[in-house]
């Protein structure tokens, strides 16, 4: 097979890779990559509390936790949108410059409304629709046949419910029981 | 139910101990100054590569120094949370992915490497295999009857024997499904001793039964005199084009960022030893000669797919030895080289990582997530790099230096994918589940094998929407004659005179079973010889 093709994708992967994977779909929706998408954590710092994330990240991704994770946070006593950011910040902490360049990338990206409109369905910023129509536009990202709709769900909400369940708090809501006790102390948050 | 959360482990011995006290140890953290130091031989990377050298090496009387990228943690700091098992003895956190973000990589980032995060499956290198390397790539001295001498040593050390106690429920699913169906199974040999069987192989075992690398090797070659410095990066080999005179390495904060310091190795001798994916990449890094351009290319994942079970019973897929029980059924059977062939395994389940191979979201992800308990894990691990469709991935550096994976998902994996996760369902159901969900973003529960069988037809499988994963780096510096291979037989790399490549790296094609034994027994063998020559 032609292997310059992702298969049945419809992204043709050389032109796809060739800029960085997020930068590249920067373009194809008419931004100006290396102006609008730093992918660096530095810039402009993380927010307040956090070690990587951004304001603008925070304010992107804080409407979309309840509906992504489904009855999760709700699940745990005093559990917020904010709590399951923290622990995304902290499964952030294990990865590299790198990895994590690419995500701002991403994060970047669905800041602009067509890019949001490519890739989940809606122009609208995440912050400005309500939870019924957050979880209609996930359902739709979700489905969505193009290659790179799903390369960024996945990409995004992977990660994000991993942090989620592997905070003991959330693990234990799974009906896993969680953990022998090492030590004479208890395992740690 | 089964409840391990009030089970206290404690008063375990561990051999790192006032290491500090006892040992040449280097904590690269406090590392502030710039400083040389000299060996006989310095090796990059403690891993299953790099430990068993180090102990054979520091044995025969030679001055060795260990580097290794992730820091010392032992025993005392595995508490079994998942979330700090990722951050701390994982590359990227768990979070490594293939380039286009297709296939998941989990890999070990600590002193003693992946052994110390792997679920301890111990398997000879299958002679099939070791055959279509002597006839397709001129590794020469390599048969079971060449390497045998030195997996049964390596299996003494490390206890390796097939795990004695009853398979746990997630791994009993491939005896019924297999006893079911008329398919080959049996029982995994584990390299433990003493096991408590209580299913925390991949986040450090507390018990300091799993004879990974940091209870065996490492501790061995550090009694013997080697030192260790951990949380330094080796950047760059120095080299000028014929020698490499000095490993040029960056100490690390505990954030993983750069001390500011740089230490410098310098000895005769030099051992790669980082494993798939960061031999590569240091050797890229250093620009190192490479006439035919051969450095990361075909690096192999034994590229994973997977199938969640549901059963009317308890399954607890968290608690137990991670894995026990195998399936051959379909490992070879298209022969060495046609279709790709896989071997059924299990894998264990812990929330977060549950939580990210279910994908999908909302009331339905939550839905599938709370039945944990009685969901079963399969997966099948495919053998890459035997066809020549399957050509495997390509490092690369990103512009800070960090490799990346990219591995194109060919129609010929995809094929395979499509197949494992049809064999994965049937083996499921026959084992009595009562729904099973393939590894494929469309696909829900199906409540019969008919009703599988007839809806997965339906399905496309196209990269991204079988999830894979990989727990398994092969490639990248093959073994081969001269015309094939960038290191030879013995591990020497044919373009630089005194630099050695002693890793899974080191393998021309995957393998078609967890590597672990194979990366021991060829590291015993070559640095047993190496030994032997600096001595003469």
């Amino acid at each position: 097979m032609d292997q310059d093709n992702m298969p049945g994708s419809g992204v043709d992967r050389r032109g796809f890779l060739k800029l960085s994977v997020w930068g590249g779909a920067a373009l194809a929706v008419g931004a100006g990559a290396s102006t609008l998408l730093t992918g660096c954590s530095s810039d402009p710092g993380p927010a307040g509390g956090y070690k990587h994330l951004r304001d603008k990240d925070v304010t992107l991704l804080r409407p979309l936790m309840a509906p992504l994770l489904g009855g999760g946070l709700e699940a745990v006593d005093g559990a917020g949108p904010d709590q399951a950011l923290q622990a995304f910040d902290r499964l952030l902490q294990g990865g590299t410059d790198g990895q994590r360049g690419q995500l701002f990338q991403l994060l970047d990206l669905l800041q602009l409304g067509a890019a949001r409109w490519w890739i989940t369905g809606t122009w609208a910023h995440f912050e400005e629709q309500g939870d019924a129509q957050l979880r209609d536009t996930l359902a739709h990202w979700a489905n969505n046949d193009g290659g790179f709709p799903k390369l960024a769900f996945k990409g995004l909400t992977q990660p994000i419910v991993m942090a989620w369940y592997v905070t003991p708090e959330a693990g234990r809501t799974t009906g896993y029981p969680g953990p022998p006790v090492v030590g004479s102390g208890t395992a740690s948050a | 139910m089964q409840d391990l959360s009030t089970l206290k482990i404690q008063n375990i011995a561990d051999p790192w101990d006032n290491a500090g006290e006892k040992w040449n140890l280097i904590d690269g953290a406090t590392v502030s100054d710039d400083r040389t130091l000299e060996a006989d031989v310095v090796i990059i990377g403690t891993g299953a590569g790099g430990g068993v050298s180090a102990e054979i090496l520091s044995a025969a009387g030679l001055k060795v120094i260990l580097v290794e990228a992730g820091r010392l943690t032992s025993s005392r700091d595995f508490n079994l949370n998942e979330g700090d098992a990722y951050r701390q003895l994982y590359q990227e956190g768990a979070m490594r992915a293939t380039k286009d973000g297709a296939i998941t990589i989990l890999q070990g980032r600590t002193v003693g490497g992946t052994t110390v995060v792997n679920w301890t499956s111990s398997f000879r290198t299958p002679k099939e295999t070791l055959n279509h390397w002597r006839e397709r790539f001129g590794v020469d001295n390599t048969s079971r009857a060449d390497l045998d001498p030195y997996f049964q040593r390596m299996e003494k050390q490390l206890g390796i024997e097939p795990w004695a106690m009853p398979a746990n429920a997630n791994n009993d699913v491939i005896k019924r499904g297999c006893e079911k169906l008329g398919w080959d199974w049996s029982v995994i040999p584990r390299n433990v001793r003493g096991c408590w069987n209580i299913g925390y192989c991949g986040m450090g075992c507390p018990t300091n039964a799993k004879q990974s690398m940091l209870v065996t090797t490492l501790p061995a070659a550090m009694e013997a005199g080697a030192t260790l410095i951990h949380s330094a990066r080796a950047d760059k080999l120095v080299h000028d084009g014929t020698r490499v005179s000095a490993v040029q390495v960056t100490p690390l904060n505990h954030d993983r960022n750069p001390t500011g310091a740089t230490v410098t190795l310098k000895a005769p001798t030099i051992i790669a030893a980082g494993g798939g994916i960061q031999t590569p990449a240091l050797l890229l890094r250093s620009e190192v000669p490479d006439p035919d351009g051969r450095v990361g290319k075909r690096t192999f994942l034994h590229v994973t797919s997977f199938a969640f079970g549901r059963y009317d019973r308890e399954i607890a897929p968290y608690y137990g030895a991670p894995q026990s029980l195998h399936s051959d059924q379909f490992t070879f059977t298209g022969g060495v080289d046609g279709p790709i062939g896989y071997k059924l395994e299990m894998m264990p389940l812990h929330p977060g990582l549950t939580g990210a191979l279910l994908g999908g979201f909302g009331e339905q992800a939550r839905e599938h997530i709370t039945a944990l308990p009685n969901t079963a894990a399969s997966i099948a691990l495919m053998r890459d790099g035997f066809h020549e469709e399957s050509p495997g991935g390509t490092v690369e550096l990103r512009d800070n230096g960090e490799p990346v994976l990219d591995y194109p998902v060919t129609d010929y994996l995809l094929d395979g994918a499509r197949r494992s996760l049809y064999s994965q369902v049937e083996m499921q159901f026959a084992a009595g589940a009562r729904a099973v969900r393939p590894g494929h973003i469309r696909a829900p529960f199906y409540t019969s094998w008919a009703q599988a069988r007839e809806a997965m037809a339906d399905l496309s499988y196209q990269a991204l929407d079988v999830p894979l994963g990989s727990a398994h780096v092969m490639g990248g510096c093959p073994m081969g004659d001269k015309d094939r291979g960038l290191v030879d037989a013995q591990g020497r790399y044919r373009h630089l005179e005194n630099l050695y490549v002693f890793d899974g790296s080191v393998f021309p094609t995957s393998l078609g079973v967890n590597p672990q034994l194979s990366i021991y027994g060829l590291s015993a063998r070559n640095a047993t010889a190496l030994a032997e020559r600096l001595r003469a």
